[in-house]
């Protein structure tokens, strides 16, 4: 007979799944009509019941299977008992399993009592263990918990709280999604059109429940920014989207460069406002709003009538290729057409804009849905007890771009959604701006690759010159490595923020990727920044440095680098440009590596100085005679 | 004027060696400086192209597998109809080829290129020689393997109309 034991904490786990709040915006929207009564039907009650009780069995499978038992219809456990912190009060977190015990096997001498009894005592002991030996006890914090069985005969016998019941079954109906009129769709100009399609007069209006003209007037479907791909002409460059599973950005070293860790995968869906873009160079864009406004993104179930028209109309830009940007003083000034300026305090460089481009994330894939979230979900709503699951999500994605219209960084981690669908239905994404009493949200964190310490100038009498001078040796050295294959890539004679330089090869054929396959042709940037900063922990970042920080408040003696990469590769000059795979990143990234340890060594020993483990040591500003 | 066998011989070892040498070529040196084009590109080519081939390879190895009894009589057919589009497709087909590696990506699109080129050769074979193949190769014996042969001897050959 085995018996088995453990303690299973799943408190910060589901406590995220479920915690996801929102703004209330404070304009008249279509979907505030319906969210204002958040009222529970004994059906939906009933449902909620269900859905918790299946959801606790299932994390029981979950933990069952950690600990090698495969908890299936042929061999379910003979009886089991749990310990939960169900939601009560105020805390509308879901329920969570925190201990557990369970019996798989009886004997002769068993009866079903004992194996009852075995199981809740196992709980009981688990529960007790773990209070003894958790970090949260020791800060004085209890998860209060009781054992109550699960299972009894292999039969699921849990009686979930009417309060937690209630509590969730609130939570999940307080998010309501409104359906938009049957007549807005069929039209050959939008995908939704409220208007009548000869005379955009103000009496076209299609109206029908859930949708005044007020409201209506506020909104801007996004789905009809498709539009603009058709009327304008885009090159054929294919950036990748927002990476969000966590085993891409590990595989891709994508970095937060204010820490050098890995970034998280969420993606916030929302305008791209404010964002500080890749690397130091802060990017804001023409989605920025005033002080105290900001935006508030709706979601509208597609009447089952119009599914498959709206279907047609926005599969074909499943993978689009980038628009075109036109510029801030352009002729024409779009909404969606989104310019980015720098930052004045910073330099005089002209800004990067940004362009846009629509891909789709695969919502099935449970690493993917984990990291591209939304309230009004079919996860976050009632609808989930009734088993409605969100399936593929279309966005509009954004990525910085220069004068030619070449990517020079990674894609932004704000996207615009356009269109989800869900097992059951199909939504649109709406966009109005609301005034929300505060400065606008939405920033984030940054991304670029990281490369760390490239000069030790502890040795130097004064530091600053000294800095003054490995930079502009160590510039050079890259300029003249960077020109060289197998990179080849040209300096970007612009004005660049301090501390920072741009190299790019452009339409050219790729000499990294030479070989037997091939001919690749590549759209490379590398914006390569170099600052000064303290030794020891709390180094501080690049972009702290530029703003006057002082990280831990030693002297800034060592010189940090950092290079961030944009590539897109073609066979062939005119074919598509698209991103490469994970090994061709690899080969580039073996290149630069290569060419920056070159030109530390070479720094080093122009100033006179020594390499040691990749960092060169210099102890003087002024070069040796040579 | 061609025999019928001359014409059977002719489109048998055209479509054989046209299928196998371009399928292969495609599978193997798609995205190589042989065939400088993208992976999605060299799919797109040969899941227009093969199929064709294929389809007329079927019907011509399936007359060659269970033949009637044939007489090599003169087919009213004249010389070029036969061997004019599969010679022009050949030549279609290698001076793609031979465009696209000695361009090596530099200035020409070679993808779109070499899409509607297998697209072109296609619709000449489908316009041309699929009307050839289907009669000379469309009266192999029926059912013959589905009688019964309980007694060991050869089952009876079907007339073949065209003799």
């Amino acid at each position: 007979m085995s018996r088995i034991c453990r303690l299973f904490i799943l408190c910060s786990f589901a406590v995220a799944v479920f915690a996801q709040t929102s703004d209330p915006p404070k304009a008249a929207l279509p979907t505030e009509q319906s969210t204002k009564a958040a009222e529970v039907s004994a059906g939906d009650l009933s449902a909620v019941e269900k859905f918790l009780l299946n959801g606790i069995v299932s994390d029981f499978k979950k933990a069952a299977a950690k600990t090698g038992h495969d908890f299936d219809d042929q061999r379910p456990p003979k009886a089991a008992a749990v310990c939960i912190a169900w939601p009560h009060g105020n805390d509308d977190s879901k329920p969570a399993l925190l201990y557990w015990g369970d019996e798989w096997t009886d004997s002769d001498k068993d009866t079903p009592q004992s194996i009852h009894q075995e199981a809740f005592h196992q709980c009981d002991l688990a529960k007790k263990e773990g209070e003894e030996t958790s970090e949260w006890t020791k800060l004085g914090i209890r998860n209060l918990c009781e054992c109550q069985f699960l299972l009894e005969d292999s039969t699921p016998v849990l009686a979930v709280p009417e309060e937690a019941t209630r509590i969730i079954a609130t939570k999940l109906s307080q998010e309501k999604v409104p359906t938009l009129c049957s007549n807005w769709f069929g039209g050959n100009d939008f995908v939704v059109d409220p208007f009548g399609s000869s005379n955009r007069g103000e009496n076209d209006w299609r109206l029908c429940e859930g949708y005044t003209e007020e409201a209506v007037k506020g909104i801007k479907f996004t789905v009809d920014d498709l539009a603009l791909f058709k009327e304008k002409e885009a090159k054929n460059i294919y950036p990748p989207a927002p990476v969000v599973r966590a085993t891409d950005i590990k595989a891709l070293r994508i970095t937060d460069p204010s820490w050098g860790s890995l970034i998280s995968g969420y993606l916030v869906l929302h305008p791209p406002t404010g964002y500080s873009s890749f690397g130091p160079r802060y990017v804001a864009s023409s989605f920025e709003l005033p002080s105290g406004w900001g935006y508030h993104i709706g979601m509208h179930r597609v009447p089952q009538s119009a599914i498959q028209s709206v279907r047609d109309k926005i599969s074909p830009f499943e993978h689009s290729k980038l628009l075109p940007v036109e510029r801030q003083d352009g002729e024409s000034a779009t909404a969606t057409v989104t310019l980015t300026q720098q930052d004045s305090s910073q330099s005089t460089a002209p800004p990067d804009r940004l362009a846009m481009y629509i891909r789709t994330y695969d919502l099935t894939d449970p690493e993917v849905a984990k990291e591209v979230d939304f309230p009004a979900f079919p996860e976050n709503r009632i609808n989930v007890v009734y088993g409605e699951r969100s399936l593929k999500l279309w966005a509009e994605c954004f990525i910085p771009v220069d004068d030619n219209g070449v990517p020079v960084g990674q894609p932004l981690r704000l996207v615009i959604p356009l269109a989800l669908e869900s097992t059951t239905s199909m939504y649109l994404f709406t966009v109005q701006v609301v005034y929300t009493g505060r400065q606008g949200s939405g920033r984030g964190g940054t991304i670029a690759g990281f490369e760390g310490k490239v000069f030790d100038l502890s040795g130097c009498a004064n530091a600053a010159a000294c800095f003054a001078e490995v930079r502009r040796a160590f510039i050079a050295e890259l300029t003249a490595d960077f020109g060289l294959p197998p990179l080849s890539a040209i300096p970007v004679r612009k004005n660049m923020p301090p501390y920072q330089a741009r190299f790019q090869r452009v339409f050219d054929e790729s000499n990294v990727l030479k070989g037997l396959s091939g001919p690749y042709y590549e759209l490379t940037t590398y914006t390569i920044t170099l600052w000064p900063g303290p030794s020891g922990d709390f180094t501080g970042s690049n972009e702290g440095y530029m703003n006057g920080e002082k990280g831990n408040g030693r002297p800034a003696d060592q010189v940090f680098l950092q290079i961030s990469q944009d590539l897109q590769i073609a066979v062939g000059r005119k074919g598509d440009y698209n991103e490469p795979s994970p090994q061709q990143y690899a080969v580039y990234q073996q290149a630069v590596d290569a060419v920056v340890k070159r030109a530390i060594a070479h720094t080093a020993s122009e100033l006179g100085g020594t390499t040691e483990g990749g960092v060169g040591i210099v102890k003087s500003a002024s070069a040796p005679k040579r | 004027m061609m025999t019928i066998t001359a014409v059977r011989n002719w489109l048998g070892a055209f479509f054989l060696g046209t299928t196998a040498a371009l399928g292969a070529y495609i599978i193997l040196f798609q995205e190589t400086r042989a065939l400088p084009v993208d992976t999605k590109d060299a799919t797109s080519a040969f899941q227009i192209i093969i199929p064709t081939l294929i389809a007329q390879l079927t019907i011509a190895f399936r007359w060659i597998s269970d033949p009637p009894p044939d007489s090599d009589a003169p087919i009213a057919i004249p010389r070029w109809a036969v061997t004019g589009p599969p010679i022009a497709v050949g030549l279609i087909l290698v001076c793609t080829l031979t465009l696209l590696i000695v361009d090596g990506g530099r200035s020409l699109n070679g993808g779109s290129i070499f899409k509607n080129s297998v697209t072109f050769c296609v619709s000449l074979l489908s316009a041309s020689t699929a009307f050839i193949v289907s009669r000379v190769f469309g009266n192999a014996r029926k059912g013959a393997s589905a009688g019964p042969k309980s007694d060991g001897s050869k089952p009876t050959a079907t007339p073949d109309v065209n003799s």
